[in-house]
């Protein structure tokens, strides 16, 4: 009898600790992107701090930011998009999250309602394998961070139709075990609950641009969709759902390059929102509410200037017509600061020096940093319209066109604290501009050499150098307050716009 | 539900737990009930073909003990006849309906079960639920091993208690399945299968390697389900007989067979060779029994006729080495080649590895001309399909196949320790507990966190199961 317990208390003992090594190899191998795109969600939701839900397709996660929305309006959020999410996935992401919040507002973004069909492992018959297994992968992003419970079952089942699918949602080891060649420091870090996070409360900022898009589609306002579909079935549950719980509701459409069938599903989640008496902004009817050249990173999903327009637009609306608490200066709300000091140096990084030129020159519209820009007469950039147009954000003119037309060089100069700004076309100079730099000149002598100084000290040409001779752009980067200069940019733009290390 | 499932590890300890909680003299039954919901959950629509066995073998024997002289015989005939006609029809016309999930197994012991009455070696069972057990015990339902009736209806009726050292061997041995299956098996069919599916995109070292290293995936496959399904018989506290025995390791092609899927190989020395004479009836006739035996025993994995040719070369190498045994030991003798030296043993199992892995490419080709083009290009060299990293490209990464070829490498020092007697799990176990728990968890780790399974993978899958 005592043998037979020593054993039974040996075999317990070592099932505990096979266990535990095995939650330890779990955690270890299972992919961070869920964990890492959550892990503020489940501490913020825990402490009641957020007053809204964004719920959406990666338009949401890359189109809303909710530190800017804090930054600006005070209001604490939290984007719970997700790559590829029908309104289906927003439906069952939204239930789940309700498990943990109670938030004030829910904000639903209304992209693809045009798809209809039940299961995203089987979407139509002629839908290529390779969009099937991206979807599959892709609801990792929104389930491996919940823990199993029955609404995830639930969630899973309704999502997904194979049996052999479902499973690897509700035990996803089964999938990242084969990590296990693959592991990085991070992966570890999980251990010590140290790894890197998502530090923009689910949002995804895009910050390059992939190029001049077009935008130039004709809004019908009498498109709608041809059927009921799916996707317009769940809108009506999540409006259902928060009406019940007495949460409020808005639905959008936020901006991208559209196609006709998405005008027909901003329009009929119009009607929607009408039917149920809820307040809807259709981004993709707001003509001006961005700059497609600029605030697109690809045609369908908005970068982050973009999103600070969009983000802007919604916290405008939010304030205006609800209830929600400024939480600035609450103590309690501190980590927010910390994390819009975070995003906001990170932005500041990306004005002062980037990879490509054209994305650093989109940041500087920011304001965060003043700069000089020099482009010699024969520069591919100022035969570049969209490069132009870039140019043309900065300054609010179209004097870059001017050299463009002329084959002329160009200066500019964009003085932040002042908020003068010189331009500057051909053999033109310009003399005393006011800086936070001091008094500067700036005189153009030759094709190859040009002349940019100190008033006070002409020695100092900030516009040569024997080393880029064969660079043709020039951009000099310098504290909007002090003066000091923070980088100078030479570029080959024929080269892509791509900077050299 | 396979034996390589979640589910069945969930099953497993499920129905051992009420296994040894119900009354003794009940257990059969409910290890039969088991043994019929595991088969139905694996293939319901082969389940009449199971029940057809269990039920034809089960009123045959009974009757034919009864019986005396030709009418004996004619129903020994009926019911091998009509378990043999189902198998051929399934296996050999192609008739999906009569097909069934590990049928030439449980077929296979419904007929040596038969036989042993017919002979009066035992008893025809009475009790129709033990010799339905014995047909279709889980363990073994779907690729064996092929018991004999004698040793599992013993166990059957005798009441064993639990066991915590046999339930500890069994997972053990279980364990060590699944490393053979997981960690080494379904690896090597990743690049196995990328190169076989179109042999003559490939050339040289790629064909040798992809031939090595089905003669390891196969053993694995096999050895590695045979070592679950004896192990997870033993946790409940029942012996199954061995099925490999470090084949690899053999001198000679005879030695090999007393070492590969010995189950079978014994099942057609006891139930045809020696039916059909053996070495009685003379040199001749003995080298005819054993060609016919191997090219039956081919034919019994499949219709192809690879299979044929892969039985033939088979009984052709036995053959041969017979004819040539008294030129080679005179050879020996005149070279002064020591036989009992360990170079000389080591040629010997590389030779007999080589035949073997030879055999094994019909074996797993789609057709006759791929296995031709394969054997006449296996020695053109060209090392470059592993310096210029061709190798890493086909399914698996360079981690992956370091990690094959490290397994490989334990496997075949597990299989020398073994034949030179010493048994690895027993060292273990000889440990101190801390040490031994320590590799018991970096086993099992190991093991589900390296082992091929999970989406993108049919690791499910065994290739003797489709025999």
């Amino acid at each position: 009898m005592k043998r037979k317990l020593i054993l039974t208390l040996k075999t317990i003992l070592f099932l505990i600790l096979l266990g535990g090594v095995l939650c330890t190899v779990m955690l270890v191998t299972e992919r961070k992107t869920s964990y890492m795109k959550n892990k503020d969600f489940f501490e913020e939701a825990k402490k009641d701090h957020l007053d809204v839900l964004f719920l959406g397709s990666s338009h949401v996660i890359n189109g809303i930011n909710p530190i800017d929305l804090y930054e600006d309006y005070g209001i604490t959020s939290y984007n719970l998009g997700g790559h590829g999410s029908l309104l289906k996935e927003s439906y069952w992401q939204l239930i789940r999250a309700l498990d943990y919040c109670k938030p004030d507002y829910v904000v639903v973004d209304c992209f693809m309602m045009d798809r209809n069909y039940d299961y995203i492992d089987e979407m139509y018959e002629e839908t290529p394998e390779e969009f099937r297994q991206a979807a599959i992968s892709q609801l990792h992003l929104n389930m491996d961070a919940y823990p199993l419970s029955k609404l995830k079952i639930a969630a899973v089942k309704d999502l997904v139709h194979d049996p052999d699918i479902q499973k690897q949602y509700l035990f996803d080891f089964m999938v990242y075990h084969n990590r296990w060649n693959e592991l990085e420091q991070k992966d570890f870090q999980r251990l010590t609950g140290t790894s890197e996070y998502n530090m923009l409360m689910g949002a995804e900022m895009k910050h390059e641009l992939e190029g001049s898009i077009s935008y130039d589609y004709e809004y019908d306002t009498a498109a709608r969709l041809p059927e009921h579909t799916v996707c317009e079935e769940y809108l009506m549950k999540i409006i259902d759902e928060c009406q019940r719980d007495g949460i409020g509701i808005l639905v959008t459409y936020l901006p991208f390059a559209a196609e006709p069938q998405d005008i027909q599903s901003a329009n009929s989640a119009g009607d929607i929102a009408a039917q149920y008496g809820v307040p809807y902004i259709n981004m993709l009817q707001m003509e001006d509410i961005i700059d497609p050249k600029a605030d697109l990173s690809d045609p369908g999903h908005l970068s982050s200037t973009g999103a600070k327009k969009v983000t802007d637009c919604i916290g405008k609306w939010l304030s205006e017509n609800t209830d929600l608490k400024d939480h600035r200066g609450d103590a309690e709300f501190s980590k927010w600061d910390e994390l819009s000091a975070g995003y906001d140096k990170e932005v500041r990084d990306r004005e002062i020096s980037y990879r490509l030129l054209t994305t650093q020159l989109n940041m500087l519209t920011l304001g965060d940093v003043s700069a000089a820009l020099y482009l010699t007469e024969d520069s591919p950039a100022l035969q570049d319209p969209w490069f132009r147009h870039l140019v043309s954000n900065l300054t609010g003119t179209d004097k870059i066109e001017e050299a463009g037309r002329d084959h002329q060089q160009y200066f500019l100069l964009m003085d932040r604290a002042s908020g003068n700004i010189y331009e500057a076309v051909g053999y033109e100079p310009v003399e005393n501009m006011d800086t936070s730099m001091g008094q500067m000149t700036y005189i153009p002598i030759e094709k190859k050499f040009r002349l940019l100084y100190l008033t006070s000290d002409e020695n100092n040409n900030f516009l040569y150098d024997d080393d880029h001779l064969e660079d043709d752009v020039q951009l000099i980067t310098y504290d909007n307050n002090s003066g000091e200069m923070l980088s100078h940019i030479y570029c080959e733009s024929s080269h892509n716009y791509e900077i050299e290390e | 539900m396979q034996l390589i499932s979640l589910q069945f590890l969930i099953f497993l300890p499920v129905m051992a737990f009420i296994y040894f909680l119900i009354p003794a003299k009940l257990r059969y039954l409910w290890l039969f009930l088991m043994s019929w919901a595991f088969y139905l959950s694996l293939d319901l629509k082969g389940f009449p073909m199971l029940l057809f066995t269990s039920l034809s073998t089960y009123i045959g024997a009974r009757v034919m003990e009864k019986q005396e002289g030709n009418k004996r015989k004619a129903i020994l005939a009926c019911v091998i006849g009509a378990n043999l006609l189902i198998l051929a029809l399934s296996k050999y016309a192609g008739i999906s309906i009569l097909s069934a999930v590990g049928m030439s197994f449980f077929m296979f012991m419904a007929i040596g079960y038969m036989v042993d009455v017919y002979r009066g070696n035992i008893y025809a069972e009475k009790n129709f639920f033990i010799l339905s057990l014995f047909v279709s015990f889980f363990p073994q339902v779907t690729s064996g091993p092929i018991e004999r009736a004698g040793h599992m209806f013993r166990q059957f009726r005798e009441p064993h208690d639990f066991s915590y050292d046999k339930m500890r061997d069994g997972l053990l041995q279980m364990m060590w399945g699944y490393f053979m299956k997981m960690i080494i098996a379904d690896r090597c069919a990743i690049l196995v299968s990328a190169i076989y599916a179109d042999p003559v995109k490939y050339a040289g070292t790629a064909t040798l390697v992809a031939s090595i290293l089905y003669t390891f995936e196969i053993y694995c496959d096999f050895g590695g389900y045979s070592n679950i399904a004896i192990g997870c018989a033993k946790v409940l506290g029942f012996d199954l007989m061995k099925n490999f025995d470090a084949p690899y390791l053999s001198g000679n092609v005879q030695e090999f067979w007393r070492r590969w899927h010995i189950s079978l190989s014994s099942w057609f020395k006891d139930y045809l060779y020696i039916p059909l004479g053996g070495n009685r009836k003379g040199t001749a006739r003995k080298y005819i029994n054993i060609l016919i035996v191997f090219i039956l025993s081919g034919l019994w994995h499949g219709a192809n006729y690879t299979f044929a040719i892969w039985g033939l070369l088979h009984g052709l190498y036995q053959v041969i080495g017979h004819i040539l045994m008294p030129a080679r030991e005179k050879l020996c003798a005149a070279f002064k080649v020591e036989t009992t030296s360990f170079s000389h043993r080591v040629l010997k199992i590389l030779i007999t590895f080589m035949l073997v892995n030879l055999a094994w490419i019909f074996f797993r080709v789609q057709d006759f001309g791929s296995a031709v083009y394969m054997v006449t290009h296996i020695l053109k060299p060209e090392p470059w399909f592993i310096t210029k990293g061709t190798l890493y490209n086909l399914g698996l990464d360079r981690t992956n196949v370091l990690l094959l070829f490290s397994s490989i490498a334990l496997l075949i020092g597990v299989d020398i320790a073994n034949k030179k007697g010493i048994v690895i799990s027993e060292k273990i176990k000889n440990q101190g507990i801390w040490l031994r728990w320590l590799i018991y968890i970096a086993a099992v780790t190991f093991i589900v966190t390296c082992g091929i399974w999970g989406p993108g993978y049919d690791a499910a899958g065994f290739i003797y199961q489709n025999f």
